[in-house]
């Protein structure tokens, strides 16, 4: 049975537009931002959606050094595109938040800075993977410079923490002086949870389509002997 | 697929877009109004309201008229957007009201809230770039995946 379309699809589907429901109608307006702080419902989970990529990576490639199985490295592949994808849209969604809110599209914030660093390692990953001739080599390779980079992800988490940034400070797990509205938290945790479905559908057909990929490559192998 | 996920993308475009279309754009407003001796006003009078975008800019951005408005001890409310339709998009405003028959102090007042719920461009804007490149991705994995079935198929001749 296929997974992704008979369940997870519909799921996200009926999830998606239940998330907009909740983001553009049932989330109360903030006091100070107005409507421009809705944007937090997608900028958030895509910044989590992006996290989550780079830890499968992460582990992926551990696996694939360690058990040297080939499937460990389909999937840290297919999750290292999924991040780059995702942090482009958290790195693009956070300008068009500050613009109107801070008055700028960017400033070299240790958040923002550490952020668009992260980004850069990971479009680095997937360059190299491409660049490396020897698939075997190249994934090698990948994998530890996967390892590397992904020291950049607690960088980026704890910014916010440790120094003084012009980024708002977290609002969930921030201290006594964070917090939410209860209707903000429902709509905030369902679109946390809308985008890992999402997440989990991207991986599902990216490894799919990796996996037929490996299965060509082997082919034409067989073919050219 | 390529239909499905055509359909669902059309439809988490538009439902946004219909619900920025039902946002009313108006700025509820409540005001006081003296006389040039301080005290209260009392009574009906025309009121013109104007925004600019500075303090000092002569041309206002936006202005419209509200006829025989009452006031009661010096406070009124009116809505703005009502007679002329408000679409600004500034960062922040300066409103400047002027009573008809009445010496009042024509001074600008800021109205930085209001303007801020004229801000639906920008989480527009972040809400299109999420869907239009998660739905960018999704065409190019079907369709990189209908071209590598049809390479595999191929080659699984050719063997």
């Amino acid at each position: 049975m296929n997974v992704s379309k008979s369940i997870l699809g519909p799921a996200l589907f009926v999830c998606m537009l239940v998330n907009l429901y909740l983001i553009f109608m049932f989330a109360p307006t903030e006091s100070s931002m107005g409507q421009i702080q809705r944007i937090f419902y997608f900028h958030v989970p895509t910044a989590w959606v992006s996290g989550l990529s780079l830890f499968v990576l992460f582990i992926s490639s551990i696996l694939y050094l360690w058990k040297k199985q080939r499937k460990y490295d389909i999937v840290a592949h297919a999750a290292g595109e999924i991040g780059v994808l995702f942090m482009t849209m958290f790195l693009v969604t956070g300008p068009i938040w500050a613009r109107p809110v801070w008055n700028i599209w960017w400033d070299w914030s240790p958040r923002l800075t550490s952020s668009l660093v992260l980004w850069f390692i990971f479009v680095a990953y997937l360059m190299l993977r491409n660049f490396v001739e020897n698939e075997e080599k190249g994934a090698r390779l990948a994998a530890v410079f996967a390892i590397v980079g992904f020291v950049d992800v607690p960088i980026v988490y704890m910014s916010i923490r440790l120094w003084a940034d012009i980024h708002p400070r977290p609002v969930i797990g921030g201290g006594e002086s964070s917090g939410l509205h209860p209707d903000m938290k429902i709509a905030f945790y369902f679109s946390v949870l809308t985008f890992t479905l999402l997440f989990l559908y991207l991986l599902i057909q990216r490894v799919r389509l990796q996996k037929t990929t490996v299965a060509i490559s082997e082919m034409k192998k067989q073919i050219a002997y | 697929m390529k239909k499905n996920i055509l359909f669902v993308i059309t439809l988490l475009l538009i439902i946004p877009f219909s619900i920025e279309a039902q946002v009313p754009r108006l700025v509820h407003y409540q005001g006081t109004l003296n006389n040039s001796d301080d005290a209260a006003f009392t009574g009906t009078t025309d009121l013109e309201f104007s925004i600019f975008s500075s303090l000092k800019s002569e041309k206002p951005l936006w202005a419209e008229v509200h006829k025989n408005v009452k006031i009661s001890d010096g406070n009124y409310e009116v809505f703005l957007g009502s007679q002329n339709p408000l679409n600004l998009s500034y960062y922040e405003y300066f409103l400047e009201v002027k009573a008809e028959n009445v010496n009042s102090n024509n001074s600008r007042t800021m109205i930085v809230g209001s303007g801020y719920n004229f801000r639906l461009k920008f989480l527009f804007a972040a809400y299109t770039v999420v869907w239009v490149a998660i739905s960018i991705y999704l065409f190019s994995i079907s369709r990189r995946q209908k071209k590598l079935i049809a390479d595999l198929e191929t080659l699984a001749k050719v063997k």
